[in-house]
C-alpha cells in the first residue's frame, strides 16, 4: 500500500533583545554557568514578572511576517509542571491566546510547485534553563542562564507532505526571522530549535495516522534525515501490518538513528491558567498597521529588485539575499559606490571568501562596506591592479586596517608612469632577444611572455594595458 | 455528587501533580477533607453564570512593559541561598535521560 | 516618651524638631517591645542593632537639615515582606536563615521617608491564614486576652505599642480581622495602589499590602508614602494613570454610606447590636445612610476560596529545595521535590496547594475554577452597582470573636470567618477597618469600603467615625 506522508513542524526561536523576557538579566550566551540570573529569572518569592517591550514587538514583527491574524488582546498563562531547569514551577506562556494565529507560509514543493504551509500559532514564551547530565556522578547540574529568555514557537498545521518540503519550510522560515531580525536563527547554538510530528497514512485517508514526536534535530540536515529515518521505519511497521506506537523519539546524530525517549505520550496535565501578576497586551488597529509597515522587504522580494533595478543576474541577487547581512552590506556600498555588478562580484568573490574562512557575519567583521568601496575605486584609478586588489582585500581583511593603507605600507601601487616603466621594458627586450625575434616572426604568444616579465620585475605593480601598449610601440614597429 | 473512590484518586492525583510528601494517614485525612470543602463549594455552583465574562486578571492595568535594557546582577547574595551549590551550578539529584 | 498614647505622626514631628532623636525613641520602644514579645509572642525577629544603626542614619539626616515624613517612627513588617539585610522566613521552618538581597518597595519607602523597621511580626504557616495558628513560631497572643490569637501578630503589636506603625498583606482579610480583633485601624488599600514588590504572596490575585496603626493620620501618613507606581509591579500602572483625588475633602453631609442591613442580620446578637449602635452614631455625626444588599456573598466567598487555591498550588511551586529554602538529601528528583516541599510548608500550605491543583485538573477546571471566575464577574458588578448609588459602605469585618489558642477549629468553618472580608478582596475594594466598640470586653472593628483608589475619603470618612482608640487593659508596660 502506498502511504501518504503528514509532518508538522514546531520550531521554537529566541529572540534578539537585549535582556531577558520578564527581568533585565542580559539574553546573550555565556559560558560560565548562573551568570546571567537575578532574584527574577530565578524565582525568587515576592518577584513578579516585567514585560519586556522588544520582545512583544518582535513577536508582532514575526506574526506579521508569517502573515498571521494578530490578536488584539493577550496576555500570559501559567504552564504548571515540575522540572529543575523552570525556577517558578510554571513557565510563563501565551497559552490560551497567541499573539499570532492563522499564517502561512508558501515554500516550493517536491515538484518545484509552490504550496501553501498553514501556521497555526505564534506565540510568546520564557526559555527553561540548562540541566547538564549525571554521566557517573551522584547529582545533576542546573544552569539558568537561559531561564527566561524569550522565545516565539511557531507551530504548522500538519501540511508538510516529505522531509525536502520540511527542509524548505525550516530555510525559508530562517530566511524570514533573520531578515526581520527577530532571531539569529542558529541552530547549531540552540537558538532555532525544531520538534516534529509524523505520521503516515495511506493515500486519499482523510484520517491522521498515529504520530510519533522528533526531537534534538541539531541542524535542517539532521531535520530531513530524521524524518527519512522516521518515515522509513513508520512505513515498515505499517506494511508489517503493525501498529504505529505514539511516542517521543530522539534523533542521534552518531547512529544516525531515531532513539525512543519517552515511552507512550501522555497527555500532560498543565493545569495552565491566565497568570494574575503581569498586565494584558493590549494593540490597537494602528499599532499593527504601523508594524506591519515597519516590516523589512523579505529575500525573494529583494532579490526580485536587484535584477530589476540593478541589472544583475538572478544568480547574484539570490547569493546576495541569501542572508540579510550580505544583502544589507551590498546596499550599504551601493550608497557609496555606483556600479552593482563590480560591487557584487567582489561581494560574492572575495569578500564572502574571506567571511567563510573567519565564520564572521558581515556586520561583525571590520572590512566595513566603505572599505570596499574605497578598494573598488583604487582599481577604477588605476591605482592597483584587480589582482593585487584581491590581495590587498584579505590583508585589509584580517588586519583590521583600510585597504588604502595595506597599499601604502606594502608599496603596492600601480606604477603607470610611462617613462618609468619604459625603462623596465627596454631592460626585457635587451634580455629577452629570442622573444622578441619570435613575436616579429609572427608569433603572438611571444608578447604575453614579455608582458609577464615586465610585471615580474615590478612585482605586479606595473598597469598590464600600459605595458601591453607601450610593448606594442616599442617593438612592433 | 462525586463519589469517595473519584475523591481518592483525583486526590492522589493532585499529590503526585503538586510533589508535597503527605503520609498514608495524612492522605485519608485530606481526601475527607476535600469531601467536606467540595461540598462547601456547592453553593458556588448552583450560581447561574451564562451572561459572565470570567475575570482573568484582576488589577484593571493594560500594557506595562519594560524598557530593553540589560544590567547583570550579583550572583554572590543569590548563590548563598541556594541548599545545594558548588562548581557555579545549582546542584540536583542525578537524573538520567 | 509615653507610647501608649503616641501616634506615628507626633512622633516624627518630635524627631523633626529636635525634641527627640530618632535613636532615643527606637531604644526606649526596643525595650519595650522585647518585654512584651515574651508574653504576646508577636515578634519573630526583634532587629535591635539594624534598627539603631538605622535610626542613627535617620538622626544625621535630620541633624542635617531634612524634614522627613516618618522620622525615627518605628515599624514592624509582617515576615511575608522581604527586607534587604533581615532575615524572611515566609511563615516557614525552611526559611529560617534566608536572607533575601531584595527589599520590598513599600519597606523600603517607608524607610526612605524615615522610618525604622524593627522586627518582623509572627505569621501563618506560609503567610497563610488570619490565625496565626499555624506559625512554626507558635501563635501571637491577643493583647486583649492573651488567651486569644491576635489574628495578625502586627496589629496586637500596635494595639500594644509594640511598634506605631505596622506593614502588613492582606488576601482574604488577615489584616482587617487582625485590626478588629486588636481595636486598631487596617486599610487595605486598592490593588495597583502600594507595589508589591518583594511581598511574596499566595495568592497573586488578592494579596495586597496594608497599613495598620492606631490613628488616621498615621494610616494617611503611611499610605502616602508607600503608594505610587513601581515598574517592578506591573498592577501599579493603573494607580499612575487614574491616581486619587488626595485633597478630596470629606464632608459627612454630603457622603451617602451604605447599610447592609440584611447582612448584619446575619451576625450573632452581640455583634449585631454593636453595628446597629454604630449606624446610630454615623448618622448622628452626619452621614447619610441607605440600605443595601448584596446576593452573593456566600457564593463571593467561595469563588475568593477556588481561585486562592488555584493560584497557591502554583505560587508556592517555586519553592522545590533547589535555588533557596531547604532541601534534604534525596536520591531522585521526585524525592527532593516531595522531601524539600513537605520541609517548608506546613499542613494548611499543603493542603491549599493540594486542592487547588485538584480545582485546576482536568474534569474540575470548569466546574470550578471556571465558574469561579465568572462569579467574580458577576460579584464585581454587583459592588460596582451598590457603589453606584453610595460613595462607601459599611460591612462587618469579623462574625465571632478572636478564636481561644486552643480551640481546635474545622478548616471550612475557619474559611467563613472570612465572610465580609474575602468578597471585598474579590471586589478589589478598598476596605478600613476602625473599632466600632467591644463584645465580652475584646474590640471588635466594621469594615468601610469604598470605589477604586478611594483611599482617602475611607479614612476622612473613618476619622469621623472613629471614637477613641481603647489601649488593651492588660498590658502593664
Amino acid at each position: 500500500m502506498e502511504y501518504e506522508v503528514v509532518i508538522g513542524l514546531e520550531v521554537h526561536v529566541e529572540l534578539l533583545t537585549k535582556s531577558k523576557l520578564f527581568c533585565c538579566c542580559p539574553n546573550r550566551f555565556v559560558a560560565e554557568p548562573n551568570i546571567n540570573t537575578c532574584p527574577g529569572c530565578l524565582g525568587f518569592p515576592g518577584v513578579l514578572p516585567q514585560l519586556n517591550s522588544e520582545a512583544v514587538r518582535h513577536a508582532l514583527t514575526a506574526s506579521l511576517a508569517l502573515n498571521c491574524e494578530i490578536a488584539l488582546y493577550s496576555y500570559f498563562d501559567r504552564k504548571n509542571y515540575f522540572y529543575p531547569d523552570i525556577p517558578k514551577g510554571y513557565q510563563l506562556s501565551q497559552f490560551f491566546v497567541p499573539i499570532g494565529s492563522k499564517g502561512f507560509l508558501i515554500i516550493e514543493d517536491d515538484n518545484g510547485k509552490p504550496k501553501t504551509v498553514r501556521i497555526g500559532r505564534v506565540h510568546m514564551e520564557e526559555d527553561a534553563g540548562k540541566l547538564v547530565h549525571a554521566i557517573s556522578g551522584n547529582t545533576s547540574l542546573v544552569d539558568y542562564n537561559r531561564a527566561g529568555v524569550p522565545l516565539i514557537e511557531i507551530v504548522t498545521e500538519p501540511d508538510l507532505r516529505s522531509p525536502g518540503e520540511s527542509r524548505r519550510y525550516l530555510e525559508q522560515l530562517k530566511g524570514i526571522l533573520q531578515y526581520t531580525r527577530v532571531s539569529d536563527c542558529k541552530m547549531e547554538e540552540g537558538s532555532l530549535r525544531c520538534d516534529a510530528n509524523v505520521s503516515l497514512r495511506p493515500m486519499g485517508c482523510p484520517d491522521l495516522g498515529s504520530k510519533t514526536e522528533l526531537k534534538n534535530m541539531n541542524s535542517f540536515k539532521a531535520v530531513e534525515k530524521s524524518l527519512e529515518h522516521e518515515i522509513k521505519r513508520q512505513r515498515d511497521i505499517l506494511r508489517s501490518g503493525k501498529e504505529v506506537i505514539t511516542q517521543t523519539l530522539r534523533w542521534d546524530e552518531g547512529s544516525q538513528a531515531t532513539i525512543v525517549m519517552r515511552g507512550k505520550l501522555q497527555a500532560h496535565d498543565y493545569r495552565c491558567f491566565t497568570d494574575p501578576e503581569l498586565a494584558p497586551i493590549e494593540l490597537t488597529e494602528e499599532d499593527v498597521e504601523k508594524a506591519r509597515a515597519a516590516l523589512p522587504e523579505m529575500a525573494d522580494v529583494r532579490a526580485a529588485r536587484y535584477v530589476n533595478e540593478y541589472d544583475l543576474p538572478e544568480y547574484d541577487a539570490g547569493v546576495l539575499t541569501s542572508s540579510h547581512g550580505l544583502a544589507d552590506y551590498f546596499e550599504s556600498c551601493l550608497e557609496l559606490y555606483n556600479n552593482p555588478k563590480v560591487t557584487s562580484n567582489w561581494i560574492i568573490g572575495e569578500f564572502t571568501a574571506q567571511l567563510n574562512s573567519t565564520g564572521l557575519e558581515p556586520d561583525q567583521c571590520s572590512f566595513q562596506p566603505k572599505d570596499l568601496v574605497e578598494l573598488l575605486l583604487m582599481i577604477d584609478q588605476k591605482l592597483i591592479s584587480g589582482k593585487i586588489a584581491k590581495d590587498v582585500l584579505a590583508k585589509a581583511f584580517q588586519r583590521g586596517t583600510s585597504p588604502r593603507l595595506v597599499v601604502e605600507e606594502e608599496g603596492l601601487l600601480q606604477i603607470s608612469d610611462q617613462s618609468e616603466l619604459e625603462k623596465v621594458i627596454v631592460k626585457v627586450i635587451s634580455e629577452n632577444p629570442d622573444s622578441v625575434e619570435n613575436y616579429r616572426g609572427g608569433k603572438a604568444k611571444s608578447l604575453g611572455f614579455l608582458v609577464g616579465q615586465v610585471m615580474k620585475e615590478t612585482e605586479g605593480k606595473a598597469n598590464p594595458r600600459l605595458v601591453n601598449e607601450l610593448l606594442l610601440k616599442i617593438i612592433g614597429s | 455528587m462525586i463519589i469517595i473512590k473519584e475523591i481518592q484518586e483525583a486526590l492522589g492525583k493532585a499529590i503526585r501533580a503538586i510533589k508535597i510528601e503527605v503520609t498514608t494517614r495524612e492522605q485519608e485525612q485530606l481526601s475527607g477533607e476535600l469531601s467536606c470543602f467540595l461540598q462547601w463549594l456547592e453553593p458556588l455552583l448552583a450560581v447561574d453564570t451564562a451572561d459572565a465574562d470570567q475575570i482573568l486578571i484582576s488589577h484593571g492595568a493594560v500594557n506595562v512593559l519594560r524598557e530593553d535594557k540589560a544590567h547583570s546582577g550579583d550572583l554572590v547574595d543569590l548563590k548563598k541561598a541556594a541548599p545545594n551549590f558548588d562548581e557555579d551550578f545549582y546542584q540536583v539529584p542525578p537524573i538520567i535521560e | 516618651m509615653e507610647f501608649r498614647k503616641m501616634t506615628a505622626c507626633r512622633a516624627a514631628e518630635a524627631v523633626n524638631n529636635g525634641e527627640t532623636t530618632a535613636c532615643q525613641l527606637i531604644k526606649e520602644i526596643l525595650e519595650r517591645c522585647n518585654v512584651l514579645n515574651g508574653k504576646l509572642n508577636t515578634f519573630i525577629k526583634i532587629a535591635g542593632p539594624e534598627a539603631l544603626e538605622q535610626a542613627a542614619a535617620v538622626d544625621k539626616q535630620v541633624k542635617s537639615g531634612q524634614k522627613l515624613p516618618l522620622a525615627g517612627v518605628p515599624v514592624a513588617v509582617k515576615d511575608d515582606l522581604c527586607c534587604r539585610d533581615l532575615p524572611t522566613s515566609f511563615g516557614s521552618p525552611a526559611f529560617k536563615n534566608f536572607i533575601s538581597p531584595y527589599g520590598a518597595a513599600a519597606v523600603e519607602k517607608l524607610t526612605d521617608a524615615g522610618a525604622v523597621v524593627i522586627g518582623k511580626t509572627n505569621l501563618d504557616d506560609m503567610g497563610i491564614g488570619s490565625t496565626t495558628t499555624s506559625s512554626p513560631a507558635g501563635p501571637a497572643l491577643n493583647p486583649w486576652a492573651p488567651d486569644r490569637v491576635a489574628g495578625s501578630a502586627g496589629a496586637a503589636a500596635v494595639a500594644a505599642a509594640q511598634c506605631l506603625i505596622f506593614l502588613e498583606s492582606d488576601s482574604g482579610g488577615a489584616l482587617r480581622q487582625g485590626a478588629s480583633h486588636c481595636g486598631v485601624i487596617g486599610l487595605r488599600p486598592t490593588m495597583g495602589r502600594v507595589s508589591r514588590y518583594g511581598l511574596h504572596t499566595f495568592a497573586s490575585s488578592f494579596g495586597q499590602i496594608g497599613i495598620t496603626a492606631s490613628s488616621t493620620d498615621d494610616i494617611l501618613a503611611a499610605l502616602e508614602v508607600i503608594s505610587g507606581f513601581d515598574a517592578r509591579d506591573a498592577s501599579t500602572a493603573l494607580y499612575r494613570e487614574k491616581s486619587a483625588e488626595k485633597n478630596a475633602a470629606v464632608e459627612p453631609e454630603i457622603i451617602k454610606i451604605g447599610y447592609p442591613t440584611a447582612i448584619i442580620a446575619l451576625l450573632a446578637p452581640d455583634h449585631r447590636n454593636l453595628m446597629e449602635r454604630a449606624r446610630e452614631d454615623i448618622e448622628a455625626s452626619g452621614f447619610q445612610l441607605t440600605d443595601f444588599k448584596l446576593d452573593l456573598l456566600a457564593e463571593a466567598l467561595r469563588a475568593y476560596y477556588i481561585i486562592a487555591f488555584a493560584e497557591t498550588s502554583s505560587n508556592l511551586s517555586r519553592f522545590d529545595g533547589i535555588r533557596f529554602g531547604m532541601a534534604d538529601y534525596a536520591e531522585n528528583l521526585d524525592e527532593l521535590y516531595y522531601k524539600s516541599r513537605r520541609l517548608t510548608f506546613g499542613q494548611e500550605a499543603s493542603r491549599r496547594s493540594i486542592f487547588g491543583t485538584f480545582i485546576l485538573s482536568q474534569g474540575n477546571y470548569d466546574r470550578y475554577y471556571r465558574q469561579a471566575l465568572k462569579i467574580w464577574t458577576l460579584v464585581r458588578r454587583e459592588f460596582t452597582a451598590v457603589l453606584d448609588q453610595c460613595d462607601l459602605l459599611l460591612m462587618p469585618a469579623v462574625r465571632t470573636l478572636p478564636q481561644l489558642v486552643t480551640e481546635q477549629i474545622d478548616f471550612c468553618r475557619l474559611y467563613e470567618e472570612d465572610l465580609f472580608c474575602a468578597p471585598v478582596s474579590l471586589a478589589g475594594l478598598p476596605s478600613l477597618c476602625l473599632p466600632v466598640g467591644e463584645v465580652d470586653q475584646l474590640p471588635v472593628g466594621l469594615q468601610l469600603v469604598g470605589r477604586p483608589f478611594s483611599e482617602e475619603m475611607l479614612i476622612g470618612a473613618a476619622s469621623r467615625i472613629i471614637p477613641e482608640i481603647k489601649f488593651p487593659p492588660n498590658v502593664i508596660c
